[in-house]
């Protein structure tokens, strides 16, 4: 094979750098990286990442099972399936499931998988403290869920636990406790591994890949990891400050106490929800590129957007305090409504990319052009909300829990979609089949917008937030039963997803290096890729889309017809002259 | 915009916020769906070679940039006026009356202070706050545990009750009627439980309602009354 | 390597426009704090950039790296110190057995990460390097129609 020369392990990667492969200390006699063991101890970043998103999508589905719960309980107004005490559990642990174990680190795992394949590098920086960094989240997953066995219940102050409710004296047992050191390590964990794709970025560029070449989805990720390590060890912070409070510290006393603890709670809690974005922006952003033929509308607007959005997602948290009296409500409606500039170039770059593009409606497309539609309406709420007069009505209301969960689901969870099956034929070497794919899409638009989209006429009309019970009225009836099964719809889709991806991998049809001529390097070898993943000299990088750069100059040379050549062995090789500077 | 004399009404502010903010957000979403429906219909189906080649305008890009600012600059204009009436404005107003408003698990307790009338509603009761229609209120918030929210829908406004400090609120409830309302900050257990409502009255029969359920002894008098 | 500290630095200058911009409206010392440490943190990691490369602070595109490197494939100290670490944690409210055997745990984790990093850095002093870059390249390239302009809409880029 190109490139590789077995002398004593060692793997000459094509950017130059030689990787000398050191399997174990010369003190234990441990065989090379041994079957299931090894695997969860493996410091390959493409195992680290695939560990971290199957992990992710369990606490998914749990997340999701307390959802239905929910809704079941909310199906009509006065039902009684599940009592007071387990649907404030059922409600704190849904969000913080969803949120600290399932979008936030799923999102982390695609950058770890993805980034150093997109910028050309063999290895993700400092591998072995992201490793530690993912059992450190994953221990702060479990020892957050083990809160449901024991006799107090798990955490059930909200996902945000505002103080006082959720000191010593007001939410007492081991569960909250426990609810509460577990997000400390989950957090924890995530801030070291965003720590080591931020590094990557910054140190392991491939020759020729400059900053202003890297990949749409590289530059979200990248965004993303500057937000974890700017805002997550506050929330170390502010969750150990909790623990001792609820010792009898008397840290969070009085009126600023509570302010105080929200302040902090909140610098945090913006910032994650654009952690929750990004990335599957980028996701979706590279499905349209790819399946439009066309490379992305805008570029450097779009970097610059990302830059000024992520920067200013830092300074918008106080707009979910505008009721309190405690803040200044113009400063954060400023910034917060400030936020319609990069959202608005983002969007113009996305219908650009499709004009004049050629679209192929894949399963992929598909959940990428319905991501930018309904997180719009997200976005749109989101606007709504930064005025504080609107705020004071909607704000803590089913209204808010419909933009919340637009942005989140009928958004992210659809580029999480995109990205799943735009990448999935390179992760595995398989394609999932696109019938079960139109399926699960078709089934998951209809869910999503049957059960988020009712929510904001119910809470403008005055439905609160985390009731288990509603006052008795037709129209609340009528509009929470069909969310109710717009809820049982979505678990239908999910579940659609899950036998697609079986019958995908049980009966493989083989995708190749490059399924759908993509436009970055990840395409550029072989799926799945080998343990340095490159194993043949890299193509000249000389823009954002390096294939699809090689595609056109093949077209000038040598017809239209190598348009549709794919990257790889037997298709377009690499650079035999070494012009990649 | 309320004039010289006439009460800051929360539903009225918010109705005029709402009815530019909707449109405005109806519009996007509208144009955004047409845009990208219209440009998969068109272009689906080519064939990759008939792909287009250019990638960026950055001068049209920079002068949309400039656009949005200005329809930002035009959102806080609104906001800013509106929250100006709602916030400051409203708190300048001379109230007719204070009430007091205790918030604790899971009940309210209205304290109508200087005429000795208490009212509880929530899990222990649903006696209704009673004030006057169409004329300035203050209430006074207290948390006496954990944080609450007092929020009537109809009235578009909710304050949040905070322990450690009480919280001055004036509001004008727009007509006479009975009004739901909710703790709106979850607080505990039996939060779903914690409901109150309003029954506004008009002007001259919120007097005689209170002369005929003051205590007596007490000498609490309104203040600039409106007949 | 290269410019790689850039991104980093305005991000930074950004938070501080905005930061200052909070402080001046709001004045709060608990968001004045919080502020600054985010920023110190991002600070921290522009100046870690550029103290490991010189080029981290220069524009361009990353040259032609020619360095050896150790590249584990498994690291069982790294796992230890990270579920060590969770354990101790947790004994923090389940029990303080827990926390002992949480800090042994990581106490011999970082033994056998130490003995990792040693034995890592051994194997690549022993490395012979073999035969030059180009040469294989040139050797063992299939055969591909070679550009003779640059594409469109590429930079050519300096070595």
């Amino acid at each position: 094979m190109v490139g590789i020369e077995p002398t004593r392990g060692a793997v000459r990667a094509p950017q130059g750098r030689t990787h000398v492969s050191v399997t174990a200390p010369r003190l234990a006699a441990a065989p090379r990286a041994p079957g299931w063991i090894g695997g969860l101890a493996s410091t390959d970043h493409k195992r680290l990442g695939l560990h971290m998103m199957a992990l992710s999508f369990l606490f998914f589905i749990g997340g999701g099972v307390m959802a239905l719960l929910m809704r079941v309980q909310l199906a009509q107004s006065q039902m009684h399936f599940v009592s007071y005490s387990s649907y404030e559990a059922l409600f704190t642990m849904h969000g913080s499931t969803m949120i600290y174990l399932f979008v936030t680190p799923m999102a982390i795992a695609l950058s770890v998988y993805l980034v150093p394949l997109q910028i050309g590098a063999s290895t993700i920086s400092a591998p072995r403290w992201a490793l530690a960094g993912f059992w450190i989240w994953l221990s702060g997953g479990v020892v957050m869920q083990s809160g449901w066995l024991t006799e107090t219940g798990p955490g059930r102050a909200g996902w945000f636990s505002y103080v006082p409710l959720s000191n010593g004296a007001w939410t007492p047992g081991i569960g909250q406790d426990m609810w509460t050191l577990g997000v400390v390590l989950a957090a924890l964990g995530l801030t070291m591994i965003a720590a080591c794709v931020l590094l990557t970025v910054m140190r392991r560029r491939a020759p020729g890949m400059a900053l202003l070449r890297m990949p749409v989805y590289t530059w979200t990720g990248l965004v993303s990891v500057l937000m974890v390590v700017g805002a997550f060890p506050v929330l170390i912070v502010v969750m150990c400050l909790l623990y001792a409070e609820r010792l009898g510290a008397h840290i969070f006393t009085g009126f600023q106490g509570s302010i105080d603890y929200q302040d902090l709670f909140w610098f945090f809690g913006h910032p994650v929800v654009y952690v929750m974005f990004f990335p599957y922006l980028g996701a979706a952003a590279e499905a349209i590129a790819v399946n439009a033929h066309k490379r992305w509308f805008g570029y450097k607007a779009f970097v610059a957007s990302m830059m000024g959005f992520s920067a200013l997602s830092m300074a918008v948290w106080s707009h979910h305090m505008f009721t309190t009296g405690g803040v200044s409500n113009q400063y954060f409606a400023f910034t917060s409504t400030l936020l319609v500039v990069p959202a608005g170039i983002e969007y113009f770059d996305v219908i650009a990319t499709l004009i004049g593009g050629a679209i192929f409606l894949r399963t992929s497309m598909l959940f990428a052009l319905t991501f930018f539609v309904q997180f719009l309406i997200g976005g749109l709420t989101g606007i709504f909300v930064a005025s504080p007069v609107l705020d004071y009505q909607v704000h803590q209301s089913y209204f808010l829990v419909g933009h919340f969960h637009y942005t989140l689901f009928a958004g992210s969870v659809f580029g999480f979609f995109a990205g799943v099956y735009h990448w999935f034929p390179k992760v595995t070497g398989a394609r999932l089949r696109e019938g079960l794919g139109k399926l699960h899409w078709g089934l998951l638009v209809v869910g999503t917008n049957m059960t988020f989209g009712p929510m904001f006429f119910l809470g403008e009309k005055g439905m609160t937030r985390r009731i288990a019970q509603y006052p008795e009225d037709p129209q609340w009836g009528t509009l929470n039963l069909i969310e109710t099964i717009g809820a049982g719809i979505i678990a239908l889709a999910i579940l659609v997803f899950l036998a697609n991806v079986v019958v995908s991998l049980r009966r493989r049809v083989v995708a190749g290096d490059d399924p759908w001529l993509g436009h970055s390097l990840e395409w550029a070898t072989s799926s799945p890729p080998p343990r340095h993943n490159f194993d043949r000299p890299l193509p000249p990088i000389r823009s954002y889309a390096p294939l699809l750069d090689w595609r056109e100059e093949a077209m000038e040379l040598h017809g239209p017809e190598m348009a549709t050549v794919p990257a790889g062995t037997g298709g377009l090789g690499p650079d035999p002259e070494g012009r990649d500077g | 915009m309320s004039e010289l004399g006439e009460p800051v009404e929360t539903s009225r502010e918010y109705a005029h916020v709402f009815s530019i903010y909707v449109p405005i957000a109806v519009g996007v979403f509208a144009l955004v769906l047409i845009l990208t429906l219209g440009a998969v219909i068109v272009f689906r189906r080519r064939r990759p070679e008939q792909a287009a080649r250019w990638h960026e305008h950055n001068p049209l890009e920079a002068a949309y940039a400039v656009v949005l600012a200005c329809v930002v600059a035009f959102l806080l204009y609104v906001s800013f006026s509106a929250e100006h009436q709602v916030d400051a404005v409203a708190r300048g107003q001379r109230p007719v009356l204070t009430v007091n408003v205790f918030g604790s698990r899971w009940e309210w307790h209205f304290q109508y202070p200087g005429y000795g009338i208490d009212r509880y509603s929530g899990t222990i009761g649903r006696e209704p706050l009673v004030v006057p229609a169409r004329e300035p209120v203050a209430y006074r918030l207290t948390a006496l545990d954990v944080i609450h929210e007092f929020w009537v829908p109809e009235l578009k406004y909710k304050h949040d009750l905070i322990p450690g400090m009480s919280q001055v609120e004036i509001l004008t409830f727009p007509r006479a009627g009975l009004f739901q309302g909710h703790c709106g900050e979850f607080c505990g257990l039996y939060h779903t439980r914690m409901v109150f409502s309003v029954r506004a009255l008009a002007p001259a029969e919120f007097r005689a309602w209170l002369a005929s359920n003051r205590r007596a002894g007490q000498s609490g008098r309104l203040r600039g009354a409106r007949t | 390597m290269r410019g790689g500290s850039i991104p980093v630095l305005i991000w930074a200058c950004l938070l501080l426009v905005l930061f200052a911009a909070n402080w001046i409206y709001q004045g709060d010392i608990v968001q004045f704090a919080q502020s600054a440490a985010a920023v110190i943190v991002i600070v921290l990691f522009a100046l870690a950039g550029a103290a490991f490369g010189r080029g981290a602070l220069r524009r361009g595109p990353p040259p032609q790296a020619s360095t050896v490197e150790g590249v584990s494939e498994v690291s069982f100290g790294a796992a230890g110190v990270g579920f060590g670490l969770a354990t101790l944690v947790f004994g923090i409210v389940w029990g303080h057995f827990l926390i002992y055997f949480g800090a042994g745990l990581m106490v011999f984790s970082l033994g056998r990460l130490a003995l990792e990093l040693r034995s890592e850095r051994k194997s690549v002093s022993e490395h012979r390097p073999p035969a030059p870059l180009e040469a294989s390249l040139r050797d063992e390239s299939p055969e591909v129609p070679a550009p003779a302009t640059p594409g469109h809409g590429g930079r050519r880029a300096q070595r």
